[in-house]
């Protein structure tokens, strides 16, 4: 009773307005921010005629095994703002690509694309999350970041967002070229015939166990996944990690909407898919090379013998480590 | 007898709205788009970079006495910094020579990224783990330390003389020759005002 009054006290004495300041101190957290580390200066060329600022909302339910009986389900949801940057890379020109014919200018730019470094879209230090329930582990919320990268890319896609940055960035050099006193000015940008979004056929989504195909067209020819279990086990054709995504992004659509207790990424699975980055494998193939980011050595192995078991033990396999920028670590 | 009626009815409503309730909570709504907005300025970005800083929280005084609550959070911000070409206006011709004064550089940062894979935390059995969103409140410390110290990179002179060098060999290419005319000297309080967020 004495030390529940004593508490009491405490606390009365810590609100009063005459101890704000006392109160501040001591209940706020200390953050230190280290020395901030700077990369090398890069030099680019990149013209970008617009910018698409967008946030987008992930979700994700869990079932956990209940106290007593049954299961509960737990969810997630964040918020994540993101910016998409549409434009020419200037380094990719031909050299001709301005010519002057007496007062005609004529201009030849390349195909419109995604300038963002990295391929990474959202300012994902200014996410919320206001509602999580249950335990969720920090690949969780790899994940959910990838899930929305994934998706703001694949919206400004379905946006026409290189249409839209092709007619300014016309409009752009025209401005600028007269501003320098060309009268005629005839602008060409390369078709993006061959970068036009792929999209996702599928039959039949199975239950739990059941192996699922998915065949992703693409206009410069099309590509095979082979799912089992939520674990991308093969692929054909280049498929990118942003594929991958877009994906596993489609994938968990339309069998949450369908069946949602039934579509599960199991964790081995989502590591296997996360941490791929280049694999091209036809059927006939008798030798692969696989692009991995850092892995332990066990993770290599089930990679290995996953592929093996579909491409026969023939397969001549290596795997290559690469860092987050492409760059080559360690070959197994 | 009405009176009980009227009660029978309440409850009856009460039961029903819990029901709609319920099958509310269902829906799977797993992806939205909340917010769209589109900027047509044109930008010459010429040089970018990567910043990195970690964060480390330590728990309050007060509430250390239930035990320690510690958390090292790596964060990265890409920085790119270039000209807005809306802003070249001043541009005169006399004869071959062009004479252009560029545009004050901007400085932005377009994407960070919290470094997942490498967050260190440390949490005492009697204390509560870190959700994510305070994970995210930590890390934005981080980036808002980079974002004010854009200014100090040292971003403002290589970005402009990349431009200068992409806008003179455009101007080579028409048979012209250009000349800039900048301003050579950038206090440390205006850059700051350069930066976009």
């Amino acid at each position: 009773m004495v030390s529940v009054l004593l508490v009491i006290a405490l606390l009365l004495y810590l609100a009063k307005d005459t101890v704000t300041q006392v109160y501040h101190s001591v209940f706020d957290a200390r953050t230190e921010i280290g020395h901030v580390m700077l990369s090398e200066l890069a030099k680019t060329e990149k013209l970008t005629v617009l910018s698409l600022y967008k946030e987008v909302v992930v979700s994700q339910y869990k079932e956990v095994p209940g106290l007593f009986y049954g299961t509960n389900m737990h969810q997630i949801h964040s918020v994540y703002p993101g910016r998409i940057d549409v434009g020419f890379d200037l380094t990719k020109c031909t050299d001709d690509w301005l010519l002057m014919r007496e007062d005609t200018a004529y201009v030849k730019l390349p195909a419109v694309e995604i300038l963002n470094q990295g391929g990474w879209y959202l300012d994902e230090a200014a996410h919320q999350t206001p509602i999580e329930e249950g335990t969720w582990t920090n690949e969780d919320y790899v994940r959910l970041a990838h899930r929305a990268n994934a998706l703001i890319k694949r919206n400004s896609e379905l946006e026409n967002c290189y249409q839209m940055a092709e007619d300014n960035g016309k409009r752009v050099v025209r401005n600028l070229l007269q501003a320098m006193g060309i009268k005629y000015i005839k602008v060409d940008v390369e078709s993006r015939e061959r970068y036009r979004p792929f999209t996702i056929d599928f039959d039949g989504v199975g239950h739990k166990g059941m192996h699922y195909d998915f065949y992703v067209s693409a206009s410069d020819g099309s590509r095979y996944v082979k799912f089992v279990d939520g674990s991308i086990l093969a692929y054909e054709g280049d498929i990118d990690d942003e594929d991958l995504y877009s994906v596993i992004d489609m994938f968990s659509y339309y069998t949450q909407g369908r069946d949602s207790r039934q579509w599960k990424i199991s964790k081995q699975g989502y590591r296997l898919i996360i941490n791929m980055v280049n694999l091209t494998l036809t059927k006939g193939t008798q030798a692969a090379d696989a692009f991995v980011k850092s892995r332990s050595k066990a993770d290599v192995e089930r990679l290995s013998a996953a592929l093996r078991q579909l491409f026969g033990d023939n397969l001549q396999l290596s795997i290559n480590e690469v860092d987050r920028r492409g760059q080559q670590l360690y070959q197994y | 007898m009405i009176f009980q009626e009227n009660r029978v009815i309440k409850i009856i409503t009460y039961l029903l709205v819990c029901l709609l309730m319920a099958s509310c909570v269902g829906g799977q709504v797993s992806e939205e788009e909340l917010l769209r907005s589109i900027n047509t300025t044109p930008m010459l970005y010429t040089v970018q970079c990567v910043a990195q800083t970690t964060v480390i929280e330590r728990s309050s005084p007060a509430m250390s006495l239930l035990g320690q609550r510690t958390a090292i959070i790596p964060v990265e911000a890409n920085i790119k910094a270039g000209i807005d070409l809306s802003q070249l206006k001043n541009i005169r011709i006399s004869g071959k020579t062009v004479y252009i004064t560029l545009p004050d550089p901007v400085i932005e940062i377009e994407s960070t990224r919290i470094l997942n894979d490498q967050i260190v935390t440390s949490v005492a059995p009697l204390r509560f783990d870190f959700t994510n969103d305070e994970l995210a409140q930590i890390a934005r410390k981080g980036t808002d330390a980079i974002r004010n110290d854009l200014g100090k990179y040292n971003l403002v002179e290589p970005a402009q003389e990349q431009a200068e060098v992409i806008i003179s060999t455009i101007v080579k290419r028409m048979g012209l020759e250009a000349v800039f005319e900048k301003r050579q000297q950038y206090e440390n309080r205006e850059l700051f005002n350069l930066t976009r967020p």
